[in-house]
Order: C-alpha cells, then sequence, then structure tokens
C-alpha cells in the first residue's frame, strides 16, 4: 500500500558508518529482501524505517511523506522482530490486539482517524488470528507455545493493524529448518494475499532468494546491487555478490587476459587458458589482469584445457561436488545428474561455455562483461 | 550386594549432611527449642529459679499491651518503609537505566548504601536530624524528639540505607527485560507511561515481589538503627517489637520476651507466606 524509499539515506554511529548512502526505491506492493553478511547495515537500515534509529543523513520517504522525523508509531508500520518480542505476560489474543489500543485508525468510509472500538478492535484480532491459524490459542501466553505458534502471534500482531509496509528482521532464523522453509512459502503467500510492501532483512540466501521480488544486496554498509533474484545470480554486478550469492558460492580465479589470433583468451598460468566471450563496455586488452568466475554448475568435466587435480569428492544423494585444485585455487564442480568418474588424485580437464564465465576487475572487482 | 552399597552411601550422604546441620542446629533448632522453654517458664529475679508457666503465659503476653503495643509499631514501621523504599528504587533504577555518558557513576552513587552498614547509615542521619544538632532539626516531620514523628525518622534512614539493594535488584531486572519487547511497545504507540505500567511493571513483578517480602523482614528485624537514633524513645514511641524483645533480657521478663520473638517470628512468617500467595496470582513470570 506504499513504497519506501531511501534517498542517500547514511547512518553513523560515532565514527563507524553502519549505513552508507542508501538509496534504494522498494515500490509498492513489493517483496523486497535486504541480504547481507551481519554488520553489513541491513538491521540499521530496517531499523530506520520503523523509526526506532534516527537518521544520520538524507531522507525516507515512505508513501507520499517524509518521515525523517515522525514518531514510529505514527509511521504506519509494523515490524516482527527476530526474538519476535511477544509481551510475556498477555495472552495471544492482547498481543495481537496491543498495536490497536494506543494508536488511531482511519477506519473505512470514515475521513478521520480515531481510536478504535471495543467491538471492532475485538474484529480485527479474531480476524488475524484466522488468518494466521491461532484462533485455537488466543487465550494462551506465549510461554505455552511452540516456536513456530509464537512467530505466528507476531505475524498476526503485524497485520492487525493493516500497515502500508511490514519490517520484519530475520523473522524466520528461531526456527527449525523444516518450520522455516514452510513458513517462507506462508509469507510469500500472506504477502500476496495483503498486497502490501514488505521490507525483509537476512542474511539466509534462501530466505532471498525464494522470496523476494527483489533483492538488495548490502556490504559494509553500503548497497552493492539490487535486482530480482535470477538477475542477481546471473548477473552479479561485483565480486561481493557473485561470492555471496550461490552455494556453493562461484569459483573465482585469477588469470591475464591473452589476445591469440584476435580472441581473447585468459591464461591461468600452467593450468591452461580459457576462451572468453566479448567483454562489455570496452573490449578486453592483451595483459589486462582479471578474475574468472564460473558457477558450480557451470563447470564441465572433460570439455575444456584447464587442468585441475581433484582433492575432494562430496556426495550429496542428488548432486555430487568435485573439489579440485587449479591452479593453487579451490574449484567446485557441482555434478547435477550423470556423475562421472573422476576420483580424487585424479588430473582433470575443466571447461565452461563461454556464456557463462563472468569477468571480473581485480582492483574495482566490478563485473567486466 | 546393592544393600550394603545403598548403605555405604546412605551414610556418606548423612555425613556430607553434619556440618549444616550442627549449624542449623546450633544457630537455629537450638535457640527456637530454648525460646519455646523459656516461653513456657517464669524465672525468678536473679535467674537461679524457674516456674512451669505453661501456654496460658502465651495467651497473656501476646495479648498483652507490651506485644500488641510493639506489633502496631512494627507494623507502622514496615508501611513506612517498605512502599517508599520500593518505589524510591523502581524510580532510581529508571533513571539510571539508560545509555548515557558517567551512567556509571550515578550507578555507583546510588548503589553506595549497600556498601555502608547500618551503625554508618544512622550516623549519617543522627548528623542530619538530631534534635539537637541536625541540620535538618527544624524539620518538625522527621523530629527525632516528638513522639508523633520519631518513628519517620528512623524510617527515612531505613528507607535510605536498603536503598543500595532496591536500586541494585531492580536495575538488574530492567535490564532483563529485552529491548526488543521495549521497541515493540514503542512501534505499538506507547508512550512511556503506558510502557512502564503495561510492559515494564508486569515484567518486573517478580524482582518486585521479592523485595516487597525482603523489605517487609528487614522492617520487623529493624535494630540497630532504632537503638543509635532514639533507643526506643521518645515516650517509648519508636519502640518496635524486636527492641522490646531486646530489652527483655532480664532474668525476670526472659519469658514474655520469649514468647514476644516467637510471636514475631509467625508474624513475620504469615506476612511473608501471604505475600508470596497473594502476589504469585499477579505476577508474571514469563517464559
Amino acid at each position: 500500500m506504499a513504497e519506501v524509499v531511501f534517498d542517500g539515506v547514511s547512518k553513523r554511529f560515532g565514527d563507524v558508518v553502519a549505513v552508507d548512502a542508501l538509496s534504494l526505491e522498494i515500490v509498492d506492493n513489493e517483496f523486497m529482501v535486504l541480504l547481507g553478511p551481519s554488520g553489513c547495515g541491513k538491521t540499521t537500515a530496517l531499523r530506520m524505517v520503523a523509526g526506532l534509529e534516527p537518521i544520520t543523513e538524507g531522507t525516507l520517504r515512505i508513501g507520499d511523506r517524509v518521515v525523517n522525523d515522525v514518531e514510529a508509531k505514527d509511521r504506519n508500520i509494523s515490524m516482527v522482530f527476530q526474538s519476535y518480542a511477544l509481551y510475556p505476560h498477555m495472552t495471544v489474543a492482547r498481543n495481537i490486539e496491543s498495536p490497536l489500543l494506543a494508536r488511531t485508525f482511519t477506519v473505512d468510509g470514515e475521513d478521520h482517524p480515531r481510536k478504535l472500538t471495543k467491538t471492532e478492535r475485538a474484529d480485527r484480532v479474531a480476524g488475524a488470528a484466522k488468518t494466521l491459524g491461532l484462533a485455537e490459542l488466543v487465550g494462551r501466553k506465549p510461554a505455552a507455545l511452540s516456536g513456530g505458534q509464537r512467530q505466528r502471534v507476531a505475524l498476526a500482531r503485524a497485520i492487525v493493524s493493516r500497515p502500508a509496509a511490514f519490517l520484519m528482521d530475520e523473522p524466520l532464523s528461531n526456527l527449525d529448518a523444516k518450520l522455516r522453509s514452510q513458513t517462507r512459502l506462508e509469507l510469500v503467500a500472506l504477502q500476496r494475499d495483503l498486497g502490501t510492501t514488505f521490507l525483509y532483512v537476512t542474511h539466509d540466501q534462501v530466505e532471498a532468494m525464494t522470496m523476494a521480488t527483489r533483492i538488495a544486496i548490502l556490504d559494509q554498509g553500503r548497497l552493492q546491487q539490487v535486482g530480482p533474484p535470477q538477475a542477481v545470480y546471473e548477473r552479479p554486478h561485483n565480486l561481493f555478490v557473485a561470492r555471496f550469492i550461490g552455494s556453493p558460492p562461484m569459483n573465482t580465479v585469477p588469470a591475464v587476459v591473452r589476445i591469440v589470433d584476435g580472441e581473447p583468451f585468459a591464461d591461468i598460468g600452467e593450468a591452461g587458458r580459457v576462451r572468453l566471450g566479448a567483454a562489455e563496455p570496452e573490449p578486453l586488452a592483451d595483459g589486462t589482469r582479471i578474475i574468472l568466475g564460473v558457477r558450480p554448475e557451470h563447470l564441465q568435466i572433460g570439455a575444456g584445457q584447464v587442468r585441475a587435480t581433484v582433492t575432494a569428492i562430496e556426495w550429496l544423494g542428488h548432486e555430487r561436488h568435485v573439489i579440485c585444485d587449479l591452479a593453487g585455487e579451490t574449484v567446485v564442480v557441482r555434478e547435477a545428474t550423470g556423475f562421472g568418474t573422476a576420483a580424487v588424485g585424479d588430473i582433470i580437464a575443466v571447461g565452461a561455455a563461454p556464456g557463462d564465465v563472468h569477468l571480473f576487475d581485480p582492483s574495482t572487482t566490478q563485473r567486466l562483461n | 550386594m546393592g544393600g550394603t552399597r545403598r548403605i555405604r552411601e546412605a551414610l556418606v550422604a548423612y555425613a556430607m549432611l553434619i556440618p549444616s546441620a550442627i549449624i542449623f542446629g546450633a544457630f537455629f533448632f537450638y535457640p527456637l527449642y530454648r525460646l519455646v522453654y523459656l516461653g513456657l517458664h517464669q524465672q525468678n529475679r536473679t535467674g537461679t529459679a524457674e516456674r512451669f508457666e505453661g501456654v496460658s503465659q502465651f495467651g497473656e503476653v501476646l495479648t498483652g499491651e507490651q506485644f500488641t503495643e510493639g506489633l502496631r509499631i512494627s507494623v507502622t514501621y514496615v508501611v513506612l518503609t517498605m512502599p517508599l523504599g520500593l518505589i524510591l528504587g523502581v524510580l532510581l533504577a529508571l533513571a539510571a537505566n539508560r545509555q548515557l555518558r558517567g551512567i556509571k557513576v550515578f550507578r555507583t552513587v546510588f548503589a553506595s548504601t549497600v556498601a555502608s552498614s547500618v551503625a554508618v547509615a544512622s550516623v549519617v542521619f543522627f548528623v542530619l536530624i538530631n534534635p539537637q544538632a541536625g541540620y535538618f532539626r527544624d524539620v518538625g516531620f522527621l523530629s527525632l524528639s516528638d513522639p508523633s514523628s520519631a518513628l519517620r525518622g528512623v524510617a527515612l534512614s531505613s528507607v535510605w540505607q536498603n536503598l543500595g539493594l532496591t536500586f541494585i535488584i531492580v536495575l538488574a531486572g530492567l535490564q532483563a527485560v529485552p529491548d526488543e519487547i521495549m521497541e515493540a511497545a514503542t512501534l505499538d504507540g506507547y508512550g512511556p507511561f503506558r510502557r512502564f505500567f503495561r510492559i515494564t511493571l508486569p515484567l518486573l513483578s517478580p524482582t518486585l515481589m521479592f523485595l516487597a517480602v525482603v523489605l517487609v523482614i528487614f522492617a520487623f528485624q529493624a535494630f540497630a538503627q532504632i537503638d543509635i537514633l532514639t533507643a526506643g524513645g521518645p515516650a517509648g514511641s519508636t519502640e518496635t517489637l524486636v527492641f522490646k524483645i531486646f530489652n527483655s533480657q532480664q532474668p525476670l521478663s526472659q519469658g514474655s520476651g520469649a514468647v514476644m520473638a516467637l510471636g514475631l517470628f509467625v508474624v513475620t512468617l504469615f506476612v511473608a507466606l501471604a505475600q508470596f500467595i497473594l502476589l504469585d496470582r499477579r505476577v508474571h513470570y514469563g517464559d
């Protein structure tokens, strides 16, 4: 129901820059995931939207309103905390009702915001509890609930005020793996049903890839790349994104460009060389130092002229990881079907189609093709 | 065989219980037995002979003016010290529970009364409110020379004396309240007062209950500050039950003193139990 726009937003704690000139537009009804390692500034960014952290610099808009100086309660947002932050002394129903008690709301068909009546509150609580499958549990205290149920109460408390945007700070990190994958699907369905902007913080790329409309990747307070999951995966803008997204991560190997008969090759020393596609926007010059990146599933054993020594093999049932030493770098080949015969100690040839090879500048870490 | 082994284990267990059994026996069970014994007897003037009085002595003493007046003063003392001490402790802890430069200095100052003995605290208050030389000798409300106000003066010194402990425990309780819960309450639109009464106070209730019980017991047992500040005066207006018991050391009054001591023991026990039972229903222990 509202867009959230960061315009050059910075947050400094003393000398520490937590968020550095972040400009990011979260469009209406989008499921935006802020992804990054711990300490990258994603939670700080979220807390600035919530109004829990003052903004050092820049402007933050929710809808058509600049909210830099708007109090948290007046921002029309809801937040789900990592610990759920349920009130332990209140029943589930009282917890869900809590956001309706002190704030004013504009009821459909009325012009001015007002406090909700007891009946209106009860209706909304019952509705939110039903949506999250909590109808049976409304009389319980949080201590009598399982982790998954507590998480649902936190979600119900978030949706009950019908906010313009939802903020979520690692809401799945306290759930076990099975419940987490189930809840991922439910969150996506919830977002679709509510038709509301979600801003979701996580360090888990699986959550980001599976739920996001778009992912914003942060590192050291700086925005690295924004885009739909597939685009971020297929065309990482820099080495950080390339190595952060994907599991196992993208293989990266330093090389030097050689032009042979007008064709560009990447020379990896004694390991061999790889034919490259065209680089953009500038063609590669002979002698340029680059970093080659290839995803494990794009490497093929037996195709190409680069030699590597198999050092370990990981068998995962549905796939096999062949781990090799390639000119001193560890490289992982992912075999999804038709497992080959490579065994530890073998010297194998590996290669990749030119279109699957990512090129990065070693000094700027930016993408070159 | 299992049997001999069990016996050996039991012997070891009893052996390990001996030290605490000796301590409890010497300092708790034997005195308690002596109190009951003394309470059933009447000594002669020199303490060289005693006469069995039986339970009738209990009835007489517990309904007598000595005991009821002492109990009245003790209860008044509880009412004067416990609520005020608790409220001040909470206020100080709320003030100190912030991230501010130099807040540790304030925390140390607030907690410092823990490190001063009752004697020191009493002397400090003696200097402050002594009827002849005290800085605040003209504050009639606290005057130690007026029977109607002397207990308030003593109570104030107790409140001050216990404030450090109350402060430290409440502060620890406040710091155990997760930040995220307070932030959730902020997002829910709760102002500072609503946050305090709807979130902080309920979450603090186990801490406050513990302190209430401790402060009531402290108040019932208060002795040194009364002895130093007023010695029970003026006109016996600060003679709490403990003070009267202390003054029953002559052989003639030992019997009634013992009965009063047992009476105080039962009263304290009852108050503590009642507080636990009553407050338990309204206290939230979270998970």
